[in-house]
């Protein structure tokens, strides 16, 4: 039979039995719009939750450090531990669009000109890169001179004359209770001072004798100072005091510190900030990382977690969209197999006429395809409604916690209409099977 | 073209077994007009449910053409109807939801043939038996004759070489009955088409070029 004639005849039979057809309907058209809904609300809802821990996190992001069962002591270097060698093979490895060495100098007295000083946390890396990493400059920028250095929002902060600042701390030792204290020191904490384009200088801070503390870094000048990191704030940013330099200034700086009988320890890095081209190579750029004996931290596995809790959610979901379905194919069964009783002679009369078994199960089969369709189709309408609804209660605040907008993937239609027609198919098997074994001499003669 | 051979056909009721045919041989060639007489329970409408495969004797042979249709699977059979044998019934067995024309063309339908094709050849098949003006009619809208010429169209439409008809004219009035007789006969001289015809009415047999009569499942040939 021609796939058109089959499609018209059984169209015809769907009008004639309209009752029939319509209770059909009810049941797969709900079925169908509850599906469409699950996977509608389901992918809305775990969109809102990824683009917000992709804000959150840095999710294009993984974090190398030294893989702690290799790594060498101070002075030496050990097999776990970040070279200059692995941060080359690293930047050059696919995928992987910036790299932001970390070397880390101890904490250290930032002082100025005036003398006021603050004690900060000196860091070397490249310092062209920071850009790649949400670092923006609030005045100036990188440079590539020796002795260039770029200082934090919060180094800019709680510069103080450290005579002065010691005798408040002595006053504060004798008398903790004195507010006044405290409000001197929050005064000098608050106060911001303006570094840009400033002569620094570093001394170690906190050391115990005082002929050590005289030692002193040659000068450095500041050529940028950075904003407050996008997804801080500014009064969370006033204690990260700190200050970055160029791997070469940092070895300098290292090497002016170095303690007498030592030598300078070897060039090592604590961690290095790779950033990959998309988050979905995050996992692959791992794997190469973790072959250099490396160890690597990613936010994946929020992206794992998300994924696991939405995938439990939604098949949750699908299941009462396919228990509905269940519940229609029940009717689909029952009106199919009704109509098989009721079309018998018609059925004899067309096995008499030429048909085969094949061709009645074709019939009946595509009969309940095309109710399956239907139902598919007013799902579908149902679920736009719905949805339209559901997106106006959110957006008036109706739902607490619930603010984003339910689109309807074309996915989600795909899978309602599969799930639909699937259902009739499946239901009309068994009439169509029934059908076909009508004895037509025997309906005939006895109607 | 017909050829049945040793046919014995009987029906259990229970452990008991009633005869309905005995041993009967005939062969009507192509282009015969028969008539299959006999009284109710003579077993004629048997026969002729047996000849055109619609059931399997419990012995003997059926040929139609050099096929013996006996050995034949239930798809090849339908197969075989398709294309050989047309069928037209007492009660004409129209389908209601169809148009006349569409219920002409239903046994293309599932030879695959074109729509257009289909067409042309129904409203040809109409024209007739002079119905093609009511061939978007429904066939509620027509008398019984007027069913029973439609029926008449549809079993032409494949263009099969045999033609079994099971009391055709059972539901008509006498002058319907003259007149589906004559268009029988006209479409058996001009298409060539052989015609079983059962009935119980010898004035019908009488208008048949042949007349076989069955009597307690046996045969008398006339």
């Amino acid at each position: 039979m021609r796939a058109a004639d089959l499609v018209k005849m059984s169209w015809r039979q769907i009008v004639r039995r309209r009752v029939v057809t319509f209770l059909c309907m009810i049941g797969l058209s709900i079925g169908c719009a509850s599906i469409i809904m699950a996977v509608s609300i389901g992918q809305s809802a775990q969109r809102q939750s990824e683009e917000q821990m992709n804000a959150e996190f840095k999710m294009d992001e993984i974090t190398v450090l030294p893989n702690s069962s290799g790594a060498g002591g101070t002075m030496e270097i050990g097999r776990g531990d970040i070279t200059k060698e692995k941060l080359d093979v690293i930047r050059n490895l696919s995928h992987v669009t910036a790299a932001l060495p970390m070397l880390k100098l101890n904490y250290m007295d930032m002082s100025i000109l005036d003398s006021r000083n603050v004690s900060t946390e000196v860091i070397g890396t490249d310092l062209g890169s920071l850009a790649s990493f949400g670092f923006e400059f609030a005045e100036g920028g990188a440079s590539t001179a020796l002795g260039a250095a770029i200082v934090s929002y919060g180094a800019t902060f709680g510069l103080a004359d450290p005579i002065i600042r010691n005798e408040i701390f002595e006053a504060l030792k004798n008398d903790p209770n004195n507010e006044q204290n405290y409000l001197k020191l929050s005064q000098f904490d608050q106060k911001q001072t303006d570094l840009y384009q400033q002569q620094i200088h570093f001394s170690e801070s906190n050391l115990p004798d005082k002929a050590a503390a005289a030692k002193i870094s040659t000068p450095l000048r500041v050529s940028g100072v950075l904003e407050v990191k996008s997804g801080s704030n500014a009064e969370y940013s006033l204690y990260e005091k700190t200050v970055y330099v160029s791997l070469d200034t940092a070895r300098m700086l290292q090497e002016q510190f170095v303690k007498e009988g030592e030598s300078s320890p070897p060039l090592k890095f604590e961690s290095v900030l790779i950033k990959v081209e998309d988050k979905k190579y995050v996992a692959q750029v791992e794997a190469q990382i973790q072959q250099l004996f490396l160890t690597t931290q990613s936010n994946l596995f929020q992206e794992v977690m998300i994924q696991e809790k939405f995938a439990l959610y939604k098949k949750a979901a699908l299941s009462i969209g396919l228990f509905i379905m269940f519940l229609a194919s029940l009717s689909i069964l029952v009106a199919m197999t009704m109509s098989t009783h009721q079309r018998r002679r018609q059925i004899g009369v067309m096995k008499i006429l030429g048909a085969n078994l094949w061709q009645i199960r074709q019939m009946f089969v595509t009969e309940a395809a095309l109710l399956g369709l239907l139902g598919g189709a007013v799902g579908l309408v149902i679920s736009y409604i719905v949805v339209g609804g559901l997106n106006k209660v959110i957006v008036s605040g109706a739902i607490a916690n619930v603010s984003f907008n339910v689109n309807i993937p074309v996915f989600a239609l795909v899978v309602g209409i599969v799930f639909t027609v699937l259902t009739g198919v499946l239901s009309g098997i068994y009439p169509a099977v029934s059908a076909s074994r009508t004895n037509a001499l025997e309906v005939i003669k006895n109607g | 073209m017909l050829r049945v051979e040793d046919l014995s056909h009987f029906f259990r009721k229970g452990k008991e077994v009633v005869p309905i045919l005995h041993d009967i041989n005939l062969e009507i060639g192509q282009g015969e007009m028969v008539a299959l007489l006999g009284i109710s329970g003579s077993g004629k409408s048997t026969l002729l449910n047996l000849m055109a495969g619609f059931m399997k004797p419990e012995k003997g042979k059926i040929y139609i053409g050099d096929q013996d249709i006996v050995r034949m699977n239930e798809n090849r059979l339908a197969e075989y109807r398709r294309k050989h044998i047309g069928f037209i019934f007492q009660s004409y067995e129209l389908i209601p939801n169809l148009t006349i024309r569409e219920n002409v063309e239903l046994p293309l339908v599932f030879h695959t043939l074109s729509e257009s094709r289909r067409k042309k050849k129904s409203l040809l098949l109409l024209e007739q038996v002079d119905l093609a003006d009511k061939a978007e009619m429904y066939p509620s809208q027509l008398s019984g004759g007027q069913q029973q010429r439609v029926s008449i169209a549809r079993s032409l439409i494949s263009e099969p070489s045999i033609i079994f008809a099971d009391e055709p004219t059972g539901n008509l009035d006498t002058q319907t009955e003259e007149e589906i007789l004559a268009i029988l006969q006209r479409l058996n001289m001009e298409m060539k088409t052989t015609f079983v015809i059962v009935t119980h009415e010898a004035e019908v047999a009488g208008e048949m070029g042949r007349i076989i009569t069955l009597k307690n499942g046996s045969l008398n040939h006339t």
